[in-house]
Protein backbone atom coordinates (compact mmCIF):
# COMPACT_ATOMS: atom_id res chain seq x y z
CA UNK A 1 0.00 0.00 0.00
CA UNK A 2 0.96 3.57 -0.83
CA UNK A 3 1.96 5.45 1.94
CA UNK A 4 -0.69 8.33 3.47
CA UNK A 5 0.64 11.80 2.09
CA UNK A 6 1.91 14.03 4.88
CA UNK A 7 -1.22 16.17 5.24
CA UNK A 8 -3.43 12.80 6.06
CA UNK A 9 -0.91 10.95 8.09
CA UNK A 10 -1.85 11.79 12.01
CA UNK A 11 0.35 13.30 14.60
CA UNK A 12 2.65 11.44 16.44
CA UNK A 13 3.97 11.66 20.46
CA UNK A 14 6.89 10.53 21.25
CA UNK A 15 8.01 9.26 24.73
CA UNK A 16 11.45 9.00 26.27
CA UNK A 17 12.30 6.07 28.87
CA UNK A 18 14.93 5.10 30.93
CA UNK A 19 15.98 1.18 31.56
CA UNK A 20 16.34 0.17 35.06
CA UNK A 21 17.88 -3.50 36.21
CA UNK A 22 21.47 -3.11 35.51
CA UNK A 23 21.06 -5.36 31.47
CA UNK A 24 20.31 -3.25 28.72
CA UNK A 25 17.78 -5.21 26.27
CA UNK A 26 18.65 -4.76 22.15
CA UNK A 27 16.01 -2.14 20.72
CA UNK A 28 14.19 -5.18 19.35
CA UNK A 29 13.49 -6.70 22.93
CA UNK A 30 12.44 -3.16 23.79
CA UNK A 31 10.19 -3.42 21.21
CA UNK A 32 8.53 -7.14 21.80
CA UNK A 33 8.52 -5.84 25.50
CA UNK A 34 6.42 -2.73 25.22
CA UNK A 35 4.32 -4.99 22.08
CA UNK A 36 3.32 -7.51 24.67
CA UNK A 37 2.59 -5.41 27.33
CA UNK A 38 0.49 -2.55 25.17
CA UNK A 39 -1.45 -5.80 23.88
CA UNK A 40 -1.92 -7.47 27.04
CA UNK A 41 -3.52 -4.22 28.89
CA UNK A 42 -5.10 -2.87 25.68
CA UNK A 43 -5.87 -5.78 23.48
CA UNK A 44 -5.01 -5.91 19.81
CA UNK A 45 -7.08 -3.18 19.06
CA UNK A 46 -6.30 -0.50 21.28
CA UNK A 47 -2.46 -1.45 20.06
CA UNK A 48 -3.57 -0.88 16.51
CA UNK A 49 -4.94 2.65 17.23
CA UNK A 50 -1.92 3.58 19.40
CA UNK A 51 0.34 2.49 16.56
CA UNK A 52 3.56 1.74 19.27
CA UNK A 53 7.12 1.84 17.75
CA UNK A 54 10.72 2.22 19.42
CA UNK A 55 12.44 4.61 17.21
CA UNK A 56 15.83 5.03 18.97
CA UNK A 57 17.63 3.32 22.04
CA UNK A 58 21.32 4.43 23.52
CA UNK A 59 22.54 2.67 26.74
CA UNK A 60 19.80 3.08 29.55
CA UNK A 61 17.58 5.37 26.93
CA UNK A 62 14.69 4.30 24.86
CA UNK A 63 12.46 6.40 22.78
CA UNK A 64 8.87 5.00 22.01
CA UNK A 65 6.54 6.28 19.60
CA UNK A 66 2.72 6.58 19.21
CA UNK A 67 -0.41 8.39 18.26
CA UNK A 68 -1.12 11.67 19.66
CA UNK A 69 -3.31 11.21 22.81
CA UNK A 70 -2.19 7.67 23.68
CA UNK A 71 0.89 9.28 25.26
CA UNK A 72 -0.97 8.25 28.88
CA UNK A 73 -1.65 4.84 27.79
CA UNK A 74 1.82 4.15 26.60
CA UNK A 75 3.45 5.37 29.88
CA UNK A 76 1.07 2.77 31.75
CA UNK A 77 1.49 0.41 29.70
CA UNK A 78 5.56 0.88 29.55
CA UNK A 79 5.43 1.05 33.26
CA UNK A 80 3.88 -2.55 34.29
CA UNK A 81 6.98 -3.95 32.32
CA UNK A 82 8.63 -6.43 34.78
CA UNK A 83 10.95 -8.27 32.76
CA UNK A 84 12.65 -7.74 29.22
CA UNK A 85 14.21 -10.80 27.57
CA UNK A 86 14.26 -13.20 30.77
CA UNK A 87 16.33 -10.46 33.31
CA UNK A 88 14.35 -7.95 35.70
CA UNK A 89 13.95 -4.32 33.83
CA UNK A 90 12.02 -1.48 34.59
CA UNK A 91 10.77 1.10 31.57
CA UNK A 92 10.45 4.32 33.60
CA UNK A 93 8.63 6.94 31.17
CA UNK A 94 10.64 10.58 31.69
CA UNK A 95 9.17 12.95 29.14
CA UNK A 96 7.06 13.12 26.28
CA UNK A 97 7.87 15.74 23.18
CA UNK A 98 6.36 15.93 19.79
CA UNK A 99 9.76 15.72 18.11
CA UNK A 100 12.29 12.99 18.58
CA UNK A 101 15.03 15.45 19.01
CA UNK A 102 13.43 17.21 21.53
CA UNK A 103 13.78 14.12 23.83
CA UNK A 104 17.23 13.55 22.33
CA UNK A 105 18.23 16.81 24.48
CA UNK A 106 17.15 15.79 27.74
CA UNK A 107 18.89 12.11 27.78
CA UNK A 108 21.88 12.51 29.99
CA UNK A 109 24.45 9.49 29.36
CA UNK A 110 26.27 8.49 32.54
CA UNK A 111 29.61 7.19 32.29
CA UNK A 112 30.57 3.84 34.46
CA UNK A 113 32.59 4.80 37.57
CA UNK A 114 35.37 2.51 37.87
CA UNK A 115 37.60 4.56 39.85
CA UNK A 116 35.65 2.97 43.24
CA UNK A 117 34.60 -0.10 44.85
CA UNK A 118 36.32 -3.09 42.39
CA UNK A 119 33.55 -6.03 41.92
CA UNK A 120 30.48 -3.65 41.82
CA UNK A 121 28.93 -1.57 39.01
CA UNK A 122 28.39 2.12 40.15
CA UNK A 123 26.10 4.30 38.39
CA UNK A 124 26.67 8.03 40.65
CA UNK A 125 25.36 7.07 44.15
CA UNK A 126 23.30 3.85 43.00
CA UNK A 127 25.56 0.64 43.42
CA UNK A 128 24.17 -3.08 42.18
CA UNK A 129 25.89 -5.46 43.89
CA UNK A 130 25.88 -8.89 41.68
CA UNK A 131 28.56 -11.03 44.23
CA UNK A 132 25.37 -11.93 46.87
CA UNK A 133 24.08 -15.84 46.16
CA UNK A 134 20.09 -14.52 45.39
CA UNK A 135 21.55 -12.14 42.36
CA UNK A 136 21.45 -9.19 42.48
CA UNK A 137 21.43 -6.69 45.87
CA UNK A 138 20.74 -2.80 45.20
CA UNK A 139 22.57 -0.58 47.28
CA UNK A 140 23.44 2.95 48.02
CA UNK A 141 27.63 3.88 48.41
CA UNK A 142 26.23 4.80 51.93
CA UNK A 143 25.09 1.43 52.78
CA UNK A 144 28.53 -0.47 51.80
CA UNK A 145 30.97 2.00 53.78
CA UNK A 146 28.12 1.23 56.65
CA UNK A 147 28.76 -2.87 55.76
CA UNK B 1 4.73 15.68 51.12
CA UNK B 2 4.06 13.32 47.93
CA UNK B 3 3.92 10.14 49.71
CA UNK B 4 4.79 6.71 48.44
CA UNK B 5 2.87 4.92 50.86
CA UNK B 6 3.90 1.69 51.21
CA UNK B 7 7.33 -0.11 50.69
CA UNK B 8 8.32 -3.37 51.53
CA UNK B 9 11.84 -2.68 52.57
CA UNK B 10 11.69 -6.14 54.58
CA UNK B 11 14.65 -9.26 55.21
CA UNK B 12 13.49 -10.80 51.79
CA UNK B 13 13.71 -7.33 49.34
CA UNK B 14 16.86 -7.18 47.63
CA UNK B 15 16.79 -2.74 48.22
CA UNK B 16 17.83 -1.36 50.57
CA UNK B 17 15.92 1.54 52.31
CA UNK B 18 18.79 3.85 51.54
CA UNK B 19 18.48 2.37 47.72
CA UNK B 20 14.37 2.83 48.07
CA UNK B 21 14.89 6.03 49.25
CA UNK B 22 17.28 7.30 46.44
CA UNK B 23 14.70 6.07 44.22
CA UNK B 24 12.16 7.77 45.38
CA UNK B 25 14.19 10.74 45.26
CA UNK B 26 14.69 10.34 41.70
CA UNK B 27 11.07 9.82 41.08
CA UNK B 28 10.03 13.24 42.55
CA UNK B 29 8.82 11.63 45.78
CA UNK B 30 9.28 13.85 49.45
CA UNK B 31 8.56 10.63 51.45
CA UNK B 32 7.96 6.70 51.66
CA UNK B 33 6.66 4.01 54.27
CA UNK B 34 8.58 0.75 54.96
CA UNK B 35 6.30 -1.58 55.94
CA UNK B 36 8.09 -3.50 58.56
CA UNK B 37 11.40 -2.65 57.24
CA UNK B 38 14.61 -4.81 58.02
CA UNK B 39 16.59 -1.89 58.96
CA UNK B 40 15.50 1.83 59.81
CA UNK B 41 16.91 5.23 58.77
CA UNK B 42 14.51 8.38 59.65
CA UNK B 43 15.83 10.51 56.26
CA UNK B 44 17.51 9.96 53.17
CA UNK B 45 18.86 11.66 50.18
CA UNK B 46 15.91 14.42 50.75
CA UNK B 47 13.33 11.90 51.46
CA UNK B 48 11.95 11.49 55.17
CA UNK B 49 10.99 7.71 55.63
CA UNK B 50 8.22 6.54 58.05
CA UNK B 51 7.78 3.15 59.58
CA UNK B 52 4.55 1.29 58.87
CA UNK B 53 3.42 -2.25 60.06
CA UNK B 54 1.04 -4.01 58.62
CA UNK B 55 -1.52 -6.35 60.88
CA UNK B 56 -3.73 -9.11 59.37
CA UNK B 57 -6.52 -10.55 60.37
CA UNK B 58 -6.98 -11.68 64.03
CA UNK B 59 -9.08 -12.49 66.92
CA UNK B 60 -10.50 -9.74 68.45
CA UNK B 61 -8.42 -9.12 71.46
CA UNK B 62 -5.16 -9.95 69.33
CA UNK B 63 -5.55 -7.29 66.86
CA UNK B 64 -6.33 -4.68 69.68
CA UNK B 65 -3.36 -6.19 70.99
CA UNK B 66 -1.01 -5.57 67.68
CA UNK B 67 -2.02 -2.25 67.67
CA UNK B 68 -1.48 -1.06 71.44
CA UNK B 69 1.98 -2.62 70.82
CA UNK B 70 2.77 -0.81 67.85
CA UNK B 71 5.20 2.35 68.85
CA UNK B 72 3.30 5.62 67.96
CA UNK B 73 5.44 6.68 65.15
CA UNK B 74 4.37 3.80 63.33
CA UNK B 75 2.03 4.10 60.33
CA UNK B 76 -0.40 1.01 61.17
CA UNK B 77 -2.00 -0.73 57.69
CA UNK B 78 -4.67 -3.42 58.21
CA UNK B 79 -5.19 -6.09 55.86
CA UNK B 80 -9.08 -5.99 54.83
CA UNK B 81 -11.08 -9.10 55.11
CA UNK B 82 -14.97 -9.73 55.78
CA UNK B 83 -16.70 -6.44 56.20
CA UNK B 84 -17.34 -6.97 60.11
CA UNK B 85 -13.62 -7.12 60.65
CA UNK B 86 -12.92 -3.68 58.63
CA UNK B 87 -15.75 -1.76 60.38
CA UNK B 88 -13.73 -3.19 63.60
CA UNK B 89 -10.24 -2.23 62.15
CA UNK B 90 -12.25 1.71 61.34
CA UNK B 91 -13.50 2.04 64.63
CA UNK B 92 -9.84 1.05 66.23
CA UNK B 93 -8.08 3.88 67.51
CA UNK B 94 -4.08 4.02 66.51
CA UNK B 95 -5.35 2.53 62.66
CA UNK B 96 -4.54 4.80 60.02
CA UNK B 97 -4.86 2.94 56.58
CA UNK B 98 -6.88 0.18 55.35
CA UNK B 99 -4.80 -2.10 52.49
CA UNK B 100 -5.15 -5.33 50.40
CA UNK B 101 -8.28 -4.21 48.14
CA UNK B 102 -7.65 -6.45 45.03
CA UNK B 103 -7.95 -9.28 47.90
CA UNK B 104 -11.50 -8.64 49.52
CA UNK B 105 -13.59 -10.71 50.02
CA UNK B 106 -17.17 -10.46 47.76
CA UNK B 107 -18.83 -7.52 49.84
CA UNK B 108 -16.20 -6.95 51.71
CA UNK B 109 -16.32 -2.90 51.16
CA UNK B 110 -19.42 -1.92 51.05
CA UNK B 111 -21.31 1.81 51.01
CA UNK B 112 -21.19 1.98 55.32
CA UNK B 113 -17.95 0.56 55.58
CA UNK B 114 -17.31 3.42 53.20
CA UNK B 115 -18.81 6.14 55.32
CA UNK B 116 -17.09 4.83 58.51
CA UNK B 117 -13.86 5.54 56.70
CA UNK B 118 -15.17 8.69 56.02
CA UNK B 119 -16.18 9.80 59.82
CA UNK B 120 -12.82 8.27 61.34
CA UNK B 121 -10.57 9.54 58.77
CA UNK B 122 -9.10 6.12 57.72
CA UNK B 123 -7.39 5.92 54.60
CA UNK B 124 -7.74 2.99 51.87
CA UNK B 125 -4.42 2.10 50.10
CA UNK B 126 -4.68 1.53 46.44
CA UNK B 127 -1.22 -0.28 45.60
CA UNK B 128 -0.16 -0.26 42.16
CA UNK B 129 2.04 -2.70 42.18
CA UNK B 130 -1.18 -5.05 41.84
CA UNK B 131 -1.58 -3.41 38.87
CA UNK B 132 2.03 -4.96 37.17
CA UNK B 133 1.11 -8.44 38.75
CA UNK B 134 -1.00 -9.91 35.65
CA UNK B 135 -2.74 -12.67 37.48
CA UNK B 136 -4.21 -10.05 39.69
CA UNK B 137 -4.39 -7.05 37.74
CA UNK B 138 -8.28 -7.63 36.51
CA UNK B 139 -9.31 -8.05 39.51
CA UNK B 140 -7.33 -4.84 40.77
CA UNK B 141 -8.08 -2.41 38.40
CA UNK B 142 -12.05 -3.30 38.93
CA UNK B 143 -11.60 -3.05 42.46
CA UNK B 144 -10.12 0.54 42.56
CA UNK B 145 -12.74 1.74 39.97
CA UNK B 146 -15.08 0.58 42.77
CA UNK B 147 -13.01 2.01 45.57
CA UNK B 148 -12.92 5.50 43.56
CA UNK B 149 -16.96 5.74 43.13
CA UNK B 150 -17.26 5.48 47.01
CA UNK B 151 -14.34 7.83 47.58
CA UNK B 152 -16.12 10.52 45.06
CA UNK B 153 -19.45 9.73 46.86
CA UNK B 154 -18.23 9.44 50.60
CA UNK B 155 -15.38 11.72 50.40
CA UNK B 156 -12.57 9.17 52.54
CA UNK B 157 -8.64 9.77 52.34
CA UNK B 158 -7.27 7.71 49.35
CA UNK B 159 -3.21 6.95 49.48
CA UNK B 160 -1.20 5.83 47.26
CA UNK B 161 1.75 3.31 46.92
CA UNK B 162 3.52 1.42 44.83
CA UNK B 163 3.91 -1.76 47.07
CA UNK B 164 7.27 -2.05 45.48
CA UNK B 165 9.38 -4.50 46.91
CA UNK B 166 12.35 -3.87 44.82
CA UNK B 167 13.10 -0.32 43.77
CA UNK B 168 12.24 -1.65 40.24
CA UNK B 169 8.91 -1.62 41.27
CA UNK B 170 8.71 1.98 42.51
CA UNK B 171 7.50 4.44 40.18
CA UNK B 172 7.33 8.43 39.06
CA UNK B 173 4.27 10.62 39.59
CA UNK B 174 3.85 10.61 35.66
CA UNK B 175 3.79 7.13 35.68
CA UNK B 176 1.29 6.99 38.85
CA UNK B 177 -0.84 9.33 37.41
CA UNK B 178 -0.66 7.18 33.55
CA UNK B 179 -1.20 4.07 35.61
CA UNK B 180 -4.30 5.88 38.03
CA UNK B 181 -5.74 6.54 34.52
CA UNK B 182 -7.01 3.17 33.98
CA UNK B 183 -9.10 3.03 36.36
CA UNK B 184 -10.91 6.11 35.88
CA UNK B 185 -8.74 8.35 38.48
CA UNK B 186 -8.24 11.90 37.25
CA UNK B 187 -4.39 14.06 37.60
CA UNK B 188 -6.00 16.06 40.57
CA UNK B 189 -7.34 12.96 42.55
CA UNK B 190 -3.74 11.55 41.97
CA UNK B 191 -1.90 14.13 43.59
CA UNK B 192 -4.59 14.88 46.52
CA UNK B 193 -3.88 10.97 47.00
CA UNK B 194 -0.11 11.23 46.77
CA UNK B 195 -0.73 14.43 49.23
CA UNK B 196 -3.23 12.84 51.66
CA UNK B 197 -1.56 10.76 54.62
CA UNK B 198 -0.53 13.56 56.44
CA UNK B 199 -4.59 14.34 56.41
CA UNK B 200 -4.24 10.59 58.19
CA UNK B 201 -2.00 11.46 60.55
CA UNK B 202 -2.29 14.46 61.50
CA UNK B 203 -5.30 14.93 61.21
CA UNK B 204 -7.11 18.78 61.94
CA UNK B 205 -9.09 19.16 64.93
CA UNK B 206 -12.39 21.31 64.95
CA UNK B 207 -10.70 23.22 67.98
CA UNK B 208 -7.10 23.78 68.16
CA UNK B 209 -5.02 25.42 71.33
CA UNK B 210 -2.89 28.50 70.50
CA UNK B 211 -0.66 29.68 73.16
CA UNK B 212 -0.39 33.54 72.35
CA UNK B 213 2.83 35.45 74.36
CA UNK B 214 1.00 38.02 77.14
Amino acid sequence: MKPLPPTLRESRRYVLFRILGGTVPTQKDIYRTMADSITSLFGDAGAAKMHPAVVWSNGDYAIARCTRGYEQSLIAALSIITKSAGEPVAFQSLATSGTILGLKRKVILEKTNDATFPGYLCYGKKVDNLSKDKGHRYLTRDDIIKE
Amino acid sequence: MITDACVYANETSHTTLRRFALTAASCGLSRIVACDPAEYVPEYAGVSILKGKVIAKQTGKAFFDAVKKTPDDTVIFVQVEDNSFNRTAITTKGVHLLTGIPDLPKGGFDHIVAKMAADHNIGVVLDLGKILDTKCRRTALSQYADILAFHRKFHFPLVIGSGASEYLGQKNTTEIVALANLFGMTRAEVFCALNALDGILYPKKTVEIVETET
